[in-house]
């Protein structure tokens, strides 16, 4: 009982795809006139999105490089304009 | 010996209203492509006596040639303006958003001129699958031109009152590049 209850619900799952028209124009599929518009349209609605999407994640990503840049830490010269080569403490050691 | 780290000020990388513009403006793009996916399919699947309006009649592709000279000469206008603004000649921005809204403008009242003729000669979306397409593809356009077009008006407006924020600005600009962008691909789909 249980086998034919297993396998009278996979063979309607394997049938019913074939009668469920997915969408408005679905009826008139496999039809030799719009093979190739439904092969066009199934390209361009598949990678419509990925160009879309990596688009978006292309350009934030030069954004946020170039404010990095903008950003980067830079170091203000000391205030005296003759530079030491050495801290005061090296030179000059404390010895107690 | 330490030298003192300073970094600059924290700005936004991207504005909000940008970000979210786009993400809505993507939804919006496949929403089109849907329709026009819907549109290719069943004109590619159709006979060529049916997919035709009534009593010959043929889409005025010419006349809309107009309509769409006009609105990429607004999205021309637009990018003008944002330059402007950006460059503080506040005063020039807004004469020519003006210039990109009234031209916006311009193309929703021809198109609306062209529907008028088209539904006075008996072309509406139960005369044939043709018509039904065309009203639905080209009528949301025009939902969306008149909701941009809004908004640009109101940009204008607070520009001119020196209220504009950049953010309100980006988002409307992000939006009317949409609906000038999608539109020659519905006028070379449909039209032609």
């Amino acid at each position: 009982m249980t086998i034919a209850r297993v396998f009278s619900a996979t063979l309607l799952t394997l049938a019913a795809p074939g009668s469920a028209l997915a969408c408005a124009v679905c009826g008139t599929m496999g039809m030799e006139n719009n093979s190739g518009a439904y092969f066009g349209m199934t390209i361009i609605m598949s990678l419509l999105p990925l160009c879309m999407m990596g688009g978006v994640v292309y350009w934030v990503s030069r954004r946020v490089a170039a404010a990095e840049a903008a950003s980067m830490p830079h170091q203000v010269p000391a205030p005296s304009s003759v530079p030491t080569p050495y801290p005061a403490s090296a030179t000059s050691p404390d010895i107690a | 010996m330490h030298f003192p780290v300073t970094r600059a000020p924290h700005r936004e990388i991207v504005p909000n209203s940008v970000l979210g513009m786009l993400i809505f403006v993507g939804t919006e793009v496949m929403f089109f492509a849907g329709m026009i996916s819907a549109f290719t399919i069943t004109r590619a699947g159709s006979l060529p006596l049916v997919w035709s309006l009534p009593a010959g009649l043929v889409l005025p592709a010419a006349e809309t040639a107009v309509n769409t000279v006009a609105l990429i000469a607004s999205g021309i206008l637009m990018f003008v303006a944002d330059r402007q603004r950006r460059a503080g000649r506040s005063g020039r921005a807004a004469g020519l958003l003006l210039g990109a809204t009234v031209l916006g403008a311009l193309f929703v009242l021809l198109q609306g001129r062209e529907w008028w003729g088209l539904l006075s000669q008996g072309v509406t979306m139960q005369s044939s699958t043709l018509g039904a397409f065309f009203y639905l593809i080209v009528g949301t356009h025009a939902v969306h031109a008149v909701v941009a077009i809004v908004a640009l008006g109101v940009a204008w407006w607070r520009l001119r009152q020196g209220t504009l924020s950049s953010a309100f600005f980006l988002g409307a600009q992000t939006f009317w590049y949409f609906v000038v962008g999608i539109w020659p691909v519905i006028y070379l789909r449909v039209y032609f």
